[in-house]
């Protein structure tokens, strides 16, 4: 392969967006968007199934996946709990997630293939769920799941740590739910696309 | 499924109305709901508010139980002699003037014709009951709200208001003199409690009673919403106080400042 060939290669490698093979993606979507087996966010909305095959790209997961997992909540994409666990879990940095609950609250913790280093997330408590206001916020799933709350919470704080690129800075769809301080505006924004 | 009169006679449990009677005094609700004296009255703006709500929410329901008044001149010996025979000939339907009635069905029309509430009320449950025990005071609690529609995975519930004034300013105001924030959130949670399904907005359908019928939706945030919420449970709290202690009292028995409006 001859040295221009490499730097073209790379060059399409990180910017998968670019001119060179954005009508190509813009097909792929164009015919991804079109099944009806696809989430209704993204059936006949090519903008939508274009960012998801990007961040799919990106991540290295499937498209579909991608699409099934990332919910839009107030306005801002995020990823499901479930889709962060399974990510870091097939990531083959770190041995599979386990969560140690006690007295304290609950933490996730792995183990550093490459090191063999146990690694622990922060402590996630119910009385951080309280002073943060995620628990007092109506329909909140603190209060009537709390435990499975625990556990999401615990994995994302692991994910941002030590996997930012997994999350790629986005929060976990029980995260951005959890955000007491969203605009009015925001959610009649959010229902105006909706209805 | 409780009917709409089933609903308001039961007094075991506490709707937004009786939150609303309680933050006037609990003696005003003690009155109202328990004391056995009270006789509903009736007005044209709640006859013409109910026919609007089932013009509405429930077009065939209005179509069967609404008719037009006859023309007759009651005040003669023959009007009235025909205006009873029509009564008695249609004795379950309820009667409206024939301007009411046109009033009526302009308005509907009016909602139908806008893009939001029209979408909102195509498909869905009108009027139905919803008890449920507060999770934070434990007061026994029902509401009914006026159509809950699913959309897209998400459950909202949507409420007709009938109001003179349907501009953002304009209803923003009597929205707070009715305390429908209050509403909001009371129904917010006791739907999510009845049935395990947290509604993602409570929207209000504002439709104005005077030509052009002019139609606004509305949403309070999470601000305006946890507002509520504090009010409501202070108010179910006092309810429950009131309840146990079988003391419903009326105002506190001092001389108070008395302050000038804020406007």
């Amino acid at each position: 392969m001859s040295e221009k060939e490499t730097t073209q290669e790379l060059a399409t490698d990180l910017a998968p967006l670019s001119i060179t093979n954005f009508e190509h993606a813009q097909r792929v979507a164009k015919a991804l968007s079109s099944s009806n087996l696809i989430p209704q966010n993204y059936q006949g909305n090519i903008p939508n199934t274009l960012v998801a095959l990007e961040m799919a790209n990106r991540i290295g997961a499937s498209p579909l996946m991608v699409m099934q997992n990332l919910h839009v909540i107030h306005g801002r994409p995020s990823w499901s709990s479930s889709f962060i666990i399974a990510a870091l879990n097939s990531c083959g940095r770190f041995s599979a997630l386990k969560f140690v609950t006690d007295k304290a609250g609950c933490k996730a913790v792995a183990t550093e293939l490459a090191t063999g280093e146990l690694i622990e997330g922060p402590i996630v408590t119910l009385e951080m769920a309280n002073a943060e206001g995620w628990a007092t916020k109506a329909g909140s799933k603190w209060r009537t799941m709390p435990e499975l709350m625990l556990r999401y919470r615990a994995a994302a704080f692991f994910g941002r740590l030590y996997a930012p690129d997994i999350l790629m800075g986005m929060q976990t769809a029980e995260e951005a739910a959890d955000v007491v301080s969203v605009k009015k505006e925001t959610i009649a924004e959010d229902l105006n696309s909706k209805i | 499924m409780k009917s709409n009169l089933d609903y308001h006679l039961d007094t075991t449990r506490i709707s937004k109305s009786g939150l609303d009677l309680i933050q006037k005094s609990p003696a005003h609700y003690f009155e109202r709901y328990l004391s056995g004296r009270h006789q509903e009255k009736s007005s044209k703006a709640l006859e013409i508010g109910s026919a609007v709500h089932a013009a509405v929410l429930e077009p065939e329901l209005f179509a069967e139980t609404y008719g037009v008044l006859p023309e007759v001149d009651r005040r003669t010996k023959a009007g009235k002699e025909a205006f009873e025979a029509f009564l008695e000939a249609n004795p379950n339907k309820a009667f409206l003037s024939a301007s009411d009635f046109q009033q009526c069905l302009a308005l509907a029309e009016s909602v139908k014709s806008h893009s939001k509430a029209s979408k909102l009320l195509e498909t869905g449950i009108a009027e139905q009951t919803i008890i449920w025990d507060d999770l934070a005071t434990g007061a026994p609690c029902k509401a009914r709200p006026d159509f809950v529609t699913q959309r897209m995975g998400s459950t909202f519930i949507v409420d007709l208001k009938t109001t003179e004034d349907a501009s953002p300013r304009g209803f923003s105001r009597s929205a707070y003199k009715y305390r429908y924030h209050v509403q909001a959130a009371f129904y917010l949670d006791g739907y999510e409690q009845a049935h395990g399904i947290t509604p993602e907005a409570f929207i209000f359908v504002a439709v104005e009673k005077t030509p052009p019928y002019l139609v606004a939706c509305y949403i309070y945030g999470p601000e305006e919403l946890n507002l509520a919420r504090e009010t409501y449970r202070a108010n179910l709290a006092t309810y429950l106080e009131c309840r146990n202690s079988n003391s419903w009292p009326g105002y506190p028995e001092v001389i108070n400042p008395l302050e000038l409006p804020n406007y």
